[in-house]
């Protein structure tokens, strides 16, 4: 017995003993007592916690029995029983893990004659608070954004569902950095083929770190040269809740505000949690809204660019002498200035990320205003390219999907550059090569344009339009979920 | 080559991508690039002859972002093509020119008299695609001269004439606007129609319409203003306009205004006697009246008013379709269509000598007037 402490703290000098600020402090417990030990890294385990919750424990425990032969097994009882409600303590049977922990913070409680280990979790990292995602703002919504904390984030979920088929499966990731990841799903609603399936791609994924789910995504969905997300990414605690209620699956990473939603369809990006905040009528206007937006943010350039040098005959009359008269003295052809302005709104847009946020504000007018008035003064560019380029600009950022978006900013180009070369048989032959690669990939199984490609009736209703909660009493068909119904059982 | 491509499984998608790229190469698309400032917009054409020639002239806009809008007028000629004369433009302007926003077609009655107006406006329904919705107007004498008169509004010409045209609607001695597509549709079907007369003095003023034949195809005769009301009463497009007539009894005017106007033309076959029934029937409003005693409201003024307006209508009519079966002989308000729909037998025994038939059809006019409103008080004593 003696000797299984012994070696494990050995094991554990040995395996961690090189780490500067690694603490093995051994202690007494009780009269002749038993040895403990405690293993930590002072760095970035809480001591005060460590003192306050386990040190003063110990000693009340050791005054108290004044007994020459104190029992490890009582030892431990005692230990449990004091600490119950201050910390958590959890048993582990196995060294390696063991080291695991203290590596993340923890401390690793040994104590003579006892095989087991006690891990007190005593980590204390700088936690950002909770505050309203940066990405994804709502007029009317909660304001709760995740944090880089898992646990915290899985204390808003957890906090808002009371359900005892809500299950996380926490699994590590990253070979050297083993961050915590959370599969989260509700077992009487989602598919267990879809939670068999997101699990097994996730616990597939070998890497050195993964410090951010952006990169568990591009590892586990299927088309990996789609310029599509197949994956939904949201900082929203209630978004995550929302698809969990409908049998969809989370993916939560530590280190990352940003969870994963799995499956997802092309129509999510122009759906946002506002959709069932609002009444109907507007939540179906803002999804036409934005499906309009994702349209406008991919095509209007290229219309503009083959409209104009193809088929001018197809712009209404009044329209084509404002465009010619302000294609008055441009040196450039209309694919060249639609270019230089979409490559420098571009820019402009990259560079006011990269600014400290008061400045670019100020560049954000400099560059917009300033540059755009002056190259239509100069003749560079046409006002009327301006408005194009301005509208698509706007059109982009009408999508809910931040990740979606600069998909479609990426095609907007290559789509140009067809029309420029093909003219409107160009646009509309990239329309239909996009319509064909939308339709053939699928995330977790389900088809990207699903409920409309394949066509699911039930699911019309909370797709382009959003009936009203009275009518929307079932879940969607195309996640074949086990529980189908979601509101109003009774009147079935 | 590109259907093997596909079918292989050996190649690559990207190859297949680059394949697909190629073949959609080699289909049918719009290679022609061509920016739209590099192009001349065509406003509007006159179509004139000059000794002989067909003198042709094109409104050609310049666009400009500093000033306003301006344009200028192409002159060219050829023995009898449209099309060859259009093509001399290249001689003197360097902008490829662009038809498919031509407003308006002006024909001087000179060149209608000589050539047939299928003829002249051939290439502009067949290959140059203006738009269906282009008009079509005669002008008296110089056609060329109607494009370089600025509206009232300073309005360019072709942009001006074209609002123009629409008046129709305001005043009834102006003619239906005729359309590009109206006129080749008369043509196939050869009927007569009237279109909108131009006359250029110091401004450009609808003055009438020009009868254009559907046998000849050729400019017959000017129809004058009388008749144009006449014949808008026939074809039921008279809202908007206005209507003038005296009180029988105290010999004042009354000016109605045309709310709704509907006709009706009502063939009847009796063996080998074909007769029509015109039946007219329209809603009007009093807006002004001279008529100081009339007691507004009350029955008696409404009914005479009726009768009167009534009478009116159907002197008007009578007066012009008099004038169209005897004068002119030209079915301009489609009485042969109304025979040809609903009696085919009797239109096949009389399609070939219809002119004459139709100049010996007897007509009646019902006309039947509804008074919505005559204004809000009476000007009578002591009301």
């Amino acid at each position: 017995m003696e000797s299984s402490f012994e070696a494990n703290l050995d094991y554990l000098k040995k395996t961690l003993g090189h780490l500067p600020d690694i603490v093995f402090k051994k202690m007494h417990a009780g009269q002749p007592g038993i040895d403990v030990a405690m293993v930590y890294l002072s760095g970035i385990a809480d001591t005060g916690m460590l003192n306050e919750h386990i040190v003063k424990p110990l000693i009340a425990t050791g005054i108290r029995e004044r007994h020459p032969q104190i029992n490890p097994e009582k030892l431990k009882e005692e230990l449990i029983q004091q600490t119950a409600f201050t910390i958590s303590t959890k048993e582990a049977k196995d060294i390696e893990t063991c080291v695991i922990e203290v590596l993340s913070g923890n401390t690793c409680l040994l104590i003579e004659g006892n095989d087991e280990f006690f891990v007190v979790s005593t980590g204390k990292f700088p936690l950002r608070s909770v505050e309203e995602p940066s990405t994804e703002t709502l007029v009317r919504g909660p304001r709760e954004g995740f944090i880089e904390d898992l646990e915290s984030n899985l204390a808003m979920i957890r906090r808002h569902i009371k359900d005892l088929s809500f299950k996380i499966d926490k699994i590590r990731i990253g070979r050297r950095t083993s961050r915590k990841l959370a599969v989260l799903y509700i077992s009487d609603i989602a598919n267990p083929k879809l939670v068999q399936e997101v699990k097994r791609r996730v616990e597939s994924i070998d890497v050195d770190d993964a410090s951010d789910t952006g990169i568990i995504e591009q590892w586990i969905e299927e088309s990996s040269w789609s310029p599509f997300p197949q994956i939904q990414a949201s900082e929203r605690s209630d978004k995550a809740i929302t698809a969990l209620m409908s049998g969809r699956v989370v993916i939560l990473l530590d280190g990352t505000p940003f969870a994963l939603i799995a499956p997802m369809t092309f129509w999510m990006l122009a759906q946002s949690p506002e959709d069932y905040y609002e009444r109907f009528p507007l939540g179906t206007f803002f999804r036409l809204l934005r499906l309009t937006a994702l349209f406008i943010a991919t095509f209007l350039p290229s219309l503009y660019v083959a409209l104009i040098s193809f088929h001018p005959g197809l712009i209404p009359p009044e329209l084509v002498i404002s465009i010619v008269s302000s294609r008055e003295g441009i040196p450039f052809p209309v694919f060249v200035e639609a270019l230089i302005m979409e490559v420098s709104l571009e820019i402009l847009r990259e560079a006011s990320l990269r600014l400290p946020k008061g400045i670019g504000q100020v560049i954000g007018i400099v560059g917009g205003l300033v540059i755009g008035q002056a190259a239509v003064e100069a003749a560079v560019v046409s006002a009327f390219l301006i408005i194009i380029v301005g509208l698509t600009a706007i059109a982009s950022f009408a999508s809910p999907q931040y990740s979606g978006s600069i998909g479609i900013r990426l095609l907007r180009f290559p789509i140009m550059i067809i029309a420029a070369i093909y003219g409107l048989y160009g646009v509309i032959l990239a329309f239909i090569f996009l319509g064909a690669h939308m339709v053939q990939i699928k995330s977790f199984g389900v088809p990207y344009m699903s409920p409309l490609a394949p066509i699911r009736l039930r699911d019309q209703q909370d797709t382009l339009v959003r009936v009203p909660f009275k009518y929307l009493k079932k879940r969607p068909l195309m996640l074949k979920t086990q529980d189908e119904t979601s509101a109003n059982r009774k009147r079935r | 080559m590109i259907a093997f491509t596909f079918r292989s499984r050996r190649i690559v998608s990207v190859r297949k991508c680059i394949a697909a790229c190629v073949a959609c190469a080699f289909l049918t698309g719009c290679w022609d690039s061509k920016e739209i400032d590099k192009l001349s917009i065509i406003q509007g054409v006159a179509i004139d002859t000059n000794q002989d020639m067909l003198e042709l002239t094109y409104q050609h806009l310049i666009a400009q972002k500093s000033k306003k809008n301006t344009y200028t007028n192409v002159t060219t000629l050829d023995n009898d093509s449209i099309q060859a004369a259009s093509r001399d433009q290249a001689k003197l302007v360097s902008h490829a020119p662009l038809y498919n926003f031509i407003r308006l077609v002006l024909i001087s009655d000179q060149a209608l008299k000589k050539t047939r107006i299928d003829e002249l406006l051939d290439t502009f329904t067949r290959s140059y695609k203006p738009s269906r919705k282009s008009l079509v107007m005669i002008v008296k004498g110089n056609a060329k001269e109607a494009l370089t008169k600025l509206g009232k509004h300073k309005d360019m010409p072709a942009f001006d004439l074209e609002e123009l045209a629409a008046n129709s609607v305001l005043n009834s001695k102006i003619p239906r606007k005729t359309r590009l597509g109206e006129v080749s549709i008369h043509i196939s079907q050869g009927t007569d129609f009237i279109i909108q007369r131009l006359v250029t003095n110091e401004s450009n003023q609808l003055a009438g319409a020009a009868l254009v034949s559907g046998t000849t195809k050729k400019f017959v005769s000017w129809v004058n203003e009388k008749d144009v009301i006449g014949i808008n009463w026939m074809l039921g497009s008279s809202k908007g306009s206005i209507i003038k007539v005296e009180d029988p009894k105290t010999k004042q005017h009354m000016v109605f205004e045309v709310e709704d106007a509907h006709s009706k033309l009502i063939p009847h076959v009796n063996g080998e006697d074909l007769s029509f029934t015109v039946r007219i029937k329209t809603d009007i409003k009093l807006n002004e009246t001279s008529v100081v005693s009339a007691e507004l409201l009350k029955e008696p003024f409404i009914r005479t008013a009726k009768e009167t307006v009534e009478g009116e209508i159907r002197q008007i009519v009578l007066q012009s379709l008099h004038k169209l079966q005897k004068e002119m002989r030209a079915d301009v308000a489609g009485f042969g269509r109304k025979v040809k729909v609903n009696y085919p037998a009797y239109w096949d025994q009389v399609k070939d000598h219809w002119q004459d038939t139709f100049s010996k059809i007897p007509v009646d006019v019902q006309v039947k007037v509804q008074i919505e409103r005559t204004g809000a008080y009476t000007k009578g004593a002591g009301a």
